[in-house]
């Protein structure tokens, strides 16, 4: 299944909010997480990621802290706030409104 | 081999050149691509399969650049879009995005302005210099307007005029306690009349001998009569003294700070006395502060002669309506109804002055001017001392201020549209990327008022600096005004700042923010044809303006200098004019003579004339002539020059018909005699002589004080200029006496000028001791009278040459920018063949027609509004053809000067330059 743009584009916030629950994570890390879970379902390609991290940090959801890791790399972390995680709160009770909506539309018996 | 290093470096130097990504970006999706590479390599990947891999899965770069630029800008619009589907309305906070959105607007404004110098330095210049004129006209006005403003009862207190065949600003002595006996709206009445009505002298000398009998003598103009109300009426603030109290002695004399210092220096000069030419002690019993430059009456010296008890017990009742030279003011109860008021006054009228209008068959009428109208509102009335200011001249430099800011904003107007075309990919993007048009024409009309506000403030400075330099030009002594305190001034500035960034950024901001995406990004070329239309429609504009300025100035200069130089009907240029001593007694009449015999011999004076009046002045004796066996009522109005007969000689006027005074020949005034009387032709024109000849040896009735003489007209002299241009001929009777005071008419041979001056002045200090050496030339005398029409015409032409140009900066904007576009046009142009001459001609066409177009629009209104300018002068130019060509040719030259160097700048690159980029 390939998600609409619109729709990959509606998920990604509350995705890397999600994540990013999960713990402090950089760049590629939270990609590769994606791809992960969504078993290539959403796909879209990995730079496209960053715009959306920068906009969400913009917006004060995410906060971010230049490390130096292994190899002398300098590395870009990023983890929630309390603001993300109230967005994300927020996110998460549309996206079930929205799903339960959907549900008893399709009459779809929850898959386990 | 491949080299990973290289290859990611060269990818990582491409990402840096694609617009979106900056520093931070960059190392990050650094850290990204080598982490891709090495788990693509653990794949089993080798390095150029991991690198390809890894750079294609990130994705396309302008893309991603794309996002990258909204996220910094538009996040919140973005992620707006994004969760569309799925709004709910908690999720919003419209705060964080009004202010990121300004600062934003701010932002991208200053990048933009600073990116295109020479077309914000052509905006910024232009407004800089309109508001400045602005703000230089705003203080002049504000100065006009503050005339009489200082006093505190100011808005009760009303001048009464007095109207009978003429208009004049003075009235009866009887008029000030009249109106307040009869009418309970008046308050108090206070009299003021200059000292020259009693002793006929413009001037008095006042001297102080202190107590080791040093002598000081100064001369003063500026010395009044008043009431002992006129210090409390008026709020003139005294240093030392009390208004009240200051007036209560006949001999009571108030002074001015300044008159103080000449004196006493800084002390208090209370209790001192002051001696009048000579002869009348005063005592000091007030100082007050210098009278402010904004008062319509100025005065140094007061005294009261009033006092009823000045003229020996009691006033005596027969001056009281025959001598109107008093300046009457009255204070009104607030409350009171001037038309009602008015109303009362035929009455009042009728009783005083009834006879006397009988019989000279005549009507008589008061006024009421307010004392805050008599600075700029005055109707032309004689008798006036002030020369005062016009509200039409207010109204006219107001007019120029505002065309100069027009033709700035329209600069501005002009060279954003044209410009636009430029900036449409900018608003294409913004389109796409969320922006509405709304926030489009905020951002457009928030980078006019940027550029307003930068040229506000350039024009403050500049105003500051030239502060000085108008001041002189306009003429005005501002010191006792401060424009910063001035609520009104801040309001005006501000509205100039809203109205010139609303009014000159709201089209160009529609016109920017409504450009379709779709065309603006494929890369169309697209003008609109009304775009163009409304821009020659504004630069048109300017153009008339212009060219109204242009003839404007040439009309006001032309008449200036005509009125300078115009044969006058007597010498000018070679009269010294000497003062007669103010400080006069039994044996300065044998003293002058001896003067004048002194000077006689020497050899560079041809002939000395001493006079009553001169050329140059209006003469305040006016009274009525007739032919003998006339009424009364056929009187015509004549002035009166007392003189010998060498005033003729002196200043080379023509006897036309008749003959001279003859030497030792004088009018006598008796009963019985016949007084002898030459007359210039005018005069024999208003009593009704067909032509000079016909009037010599008729006997005439002429009036002085109340009583009719006869004469006898010996001769007739031509008609000269009297005064200046702007009146006509005067109606002229000469006296002949042994002698006639106050002026002394030399002579001279110009060769020997200095020596001369130098002799008389040693004459006369050693003739006349205890007076100051005062004098002129006579030529500069009768030019003063134009002082103000000189001073018009400078700031009419510097205004001008500031508006012409504001509009060529204009114009130079528009041609760089409008050559700018044609350059590859100008090089194909050229490699076929074409001649600068050829381009010339091609970009000055349309210019050249809105020229023409502007000056056959423009010269009717010039042509009416300078009829009506010279009809304010009896001698005037007529309107030439000059007047009609000059702007033509003025802005054809300064259009063809600034496309010329455009074109031929242009011109003059290699083709190949311009074309190879393509």
């Amino acid at each position: 299944m390939m998600a609409s743009k619109g729709l990959m584009a509606a998920t990604t916030k509350p995705m890397i909010l999600s994540i990013l629950q999960e713990g402090k994570n950089y760049g590629y890390k939270i990609i590769q997480r994606v791809k992960e879970i969504s078993g290539g379902s959403l796909h879209w390609s990995d730079g496209m990621l960053y715009p959306v991290l920068h906009r969400l940090e913009k917006e004060g959801f995410i906060s971010s802290e230049w490390i130096i890791g292994d190899l002398d790399r300098k590395r870009k972390y990023y983890a929630i706030t309390e603001a993300g995680k109230a967005e994300l709160h927020a996110e998460k009770e549309s996206w079930m409104k929205a799903h339960a909506i959907l549900t008893q539309l399709w009459d779809l018996k929850p898959s386990i | 081999m491949f080299d990973l290093e290289k290859a990611i470096s060269d990818w990582l130097r491409g990402l840096r050149k694609s617009p979106g990504f900056e520093d931070g970006d960059i190392e990050e999706i650094e850290d990204h691509i080598r982490e891709e590479i090495e788990h693509q390599q653990l794949n089993g990947l080798t390095f150029k399969e991991a690198f390809n891999r890894a750079t294609s899965s990130f994705g396309p770069l302008n893309s991603i650049g794309e996002e990258m630029t909204i996220s910094r800008t538009k996040h919140l619009k973005i992620s707006h879009k994004y969760s569309l589907e799925l709004e709910f309305p908690e999720s919003k906070n419209p705060f964080i995005n009004s202010t990121a959105m300004f600062k934003n607007y701010i932002i991208l404004s200053i990048r933009y302005l600073s990116r295109n110098k020479v077309f914000s330095a052509v905006n910024i210049l232009g407004l800089a210099i309109g508001m400045a004129t602005c703000l230089a006209i705003m203080q002049y006005v504000h100065f006009e307007m503050s005339y009489d403003t200082f006093h505190e009862n100011g808005d009760d207190i009303y001048r009464v005029t007095l109207k009978g065949k003429s208009h004049h600003a003075s009235n009866h002595p009887g008029t000030g306690p009249a109106l307040k006996d009869h009418l309970p709206e008046v308050k108090e009445y206070a009299r003021v009349v200059h000292q020259s009505t009693f002793t006929q002298r413009q001037i008095s000398a006042w001297s102080h001998i202190d107590k080791n009998n040093d002598v000081k003598i100064f001369n003063e103009e500026r010395v009044y009569n008043a009431d002992p109300s006129f210090l409390t009426m008026f709020s003139f603030p005294f240093i030392y003294g009390d208004p009240q109290t200051a007036f209560l002695d006949v001999n009571s004399l108030v002074i001015s700070e300044s008159v103080s210092r000449k004196f006493f220096g800084l002390n208090n000069p209370i209790g001192e006395t002051l001696i009048r030419d000579g002869t009348r002690l005063f005592t000091i019993t007030g100082v007050f502060k210098d009278v402010p430059e904004n008062s319509h009456i100025k005065f140094d010296i007061l005294y009261c002669y009033f006092l009823k008890d000045a003229w020996g017990g009691g006033w005596d009742s027969s001056w009281d309506w025959e001598w109107p030279e008093y300046y009457t003011y009255i204070q009104l109860d607030p409350q009171t109804n001037i038309e009602n008021l008015e109303a009362k006054f035929p009455n009042i009228v009728k009783q005083y002055l009834g006879d006397w209008t009988e019989q000279m068959n005549t009507q008589m009428s008061f006024h009421l001017q307010p004392l805050k109208d008599i600075h700029l509102k005055s109707p032309k009335m004689k008798k006036e001392r002030e020369v005062h200011g016009s509200i039409k001249t207010v109204y006219f430099l107001v007019t120029i201020a505002v065309f100069i800011l027009i033709i700035a904003w329209i600069n501005y107007i002009n060279l954003s549209t044209a410009k636009s075309i430029e900036r449409a990919r900018e608003v294409g993007f913004r389109k796409v990327a969320g922006a509405s048009k709304k926030q489009l024409i905020l951002q457009f009309l928030l980078e006019s008022t940027m550029v307003n506000l930068v040229a506000i403030l350039i024009a403050f400075i500049i105003f500051l600096f030239s502060l000085p330099y108008f001041n002189q030009l306009a003429g005005i002594k501002v010191s006792s005004v401060n424009l910063y305190s001035e609520a009104w001034f801040w309001i005006a500035l501000g509205l100039t700042l809203i109205l010139g960034s609303f009014l000159a950024g709201i089209y160009p901001a529609f016109v920017l923010s409504s450009f379709k995406v779709i065309s603006v990004l494929k890369g169309k070329h697209f003008s609109s044809s009304g775009g163009i239309l409304f821009r020659k429609l504004l630069v048109g504009f300017q153009f008339m303006i212009s060219v109204a300025l242009i003839a404007g100035t040439w009309m006001v200069f032309k008449q200036v200098s005509y009125m300078r130089n115009k044969d006058l009907g007597y010498c000018k240029d070679q009269i010294l004019v000497v003062i007669s001593p103010v400080v006069f007694d039994s044996t300065s009449f044998s003293k002058l003579q001896v003067f004048v015999n002194e000077l006689k011999r020497y050899p560079s004076i041809n002939s000395i004339a001493p006079s009553s009046e001169i050329p140059g002045k209006w003469i305040p004796t006016l009274n009525g002539i007739r032919n003998v066996g006339e009424d009364v009522s056929e009187n015509t109005v004549c002035h009166y020059i007392s003189t010998n007969h060498e005033f003729v000689n002196t200043y080379g006027l023509k006897i036309i018909a008749g003959r001279n005074f003859r030497e030792n020949e004088f009018s006598r005034f008796s009963k019985d005699g016949i007084t002898k009387v030459l007359v210039n032709k005018k005069t024999t024109k208003n009593l009704g002589f067909k032509n000079p000849e016909e009037s010599v040896n008729e006997h005439i009735l002429f009036q002085s004080g109340t009583t009719d003489w006869k004469g006898e007209i010996i001769g007739v002299v031509n008609n000269y200029h009297q005064r200046s241009l702007k009146e006509d001929y005067d109606a002229l009777m000469f006296f002949s006496w042994q002698w006639a005071i106050p002026y002394i008419s030399i002579n001279l041979n110009t060769a020997d000028i200095h020596n001369s001056n130098k002799y008389i002045e040693d004459l006369y200090k050693q003739t006349f001791p205890e007076n100051q050496y005062e004098y002129f030339f006579q030529d500069d005398y009768f030019d003063a009278q134009y002082a103000s029409d000189k001073q018009f015409g400078k700031v009419f032409g510097v205004f001008s040459l500031l508006a012409i140009f504001v509009a060529s900066l204009g114009l130079f904007g528009l041609t760089t920018y409008m050559i700018s576009r044609r350059t590859k046009e100008i090089a194909i142009r050229k490699v076929l063949g074409a001649t600068v001459q050829q381009l010339l001609l091609l970009f000055s066409k349309d210019f050249i027609r809105l020229i023409i177009v502007a000056n056959i629009i423009a010269l009717p209104i010039v042509y009416y509004f300078g009829k009506n300018w010279l009809n304010n002068f009896s001698f005037r130019i007529n309107i030439g053809w000059i007047t009609f060509i000059l702007p033509l040719i003025i802005l054809l030259v300064i259009t063809m000067v600034t496309i010329s160097i455009q074109t031929i700048k242009t011109s003059m690159i290699n083709p190949a330059d311009t074309l190879k980029h393509e």
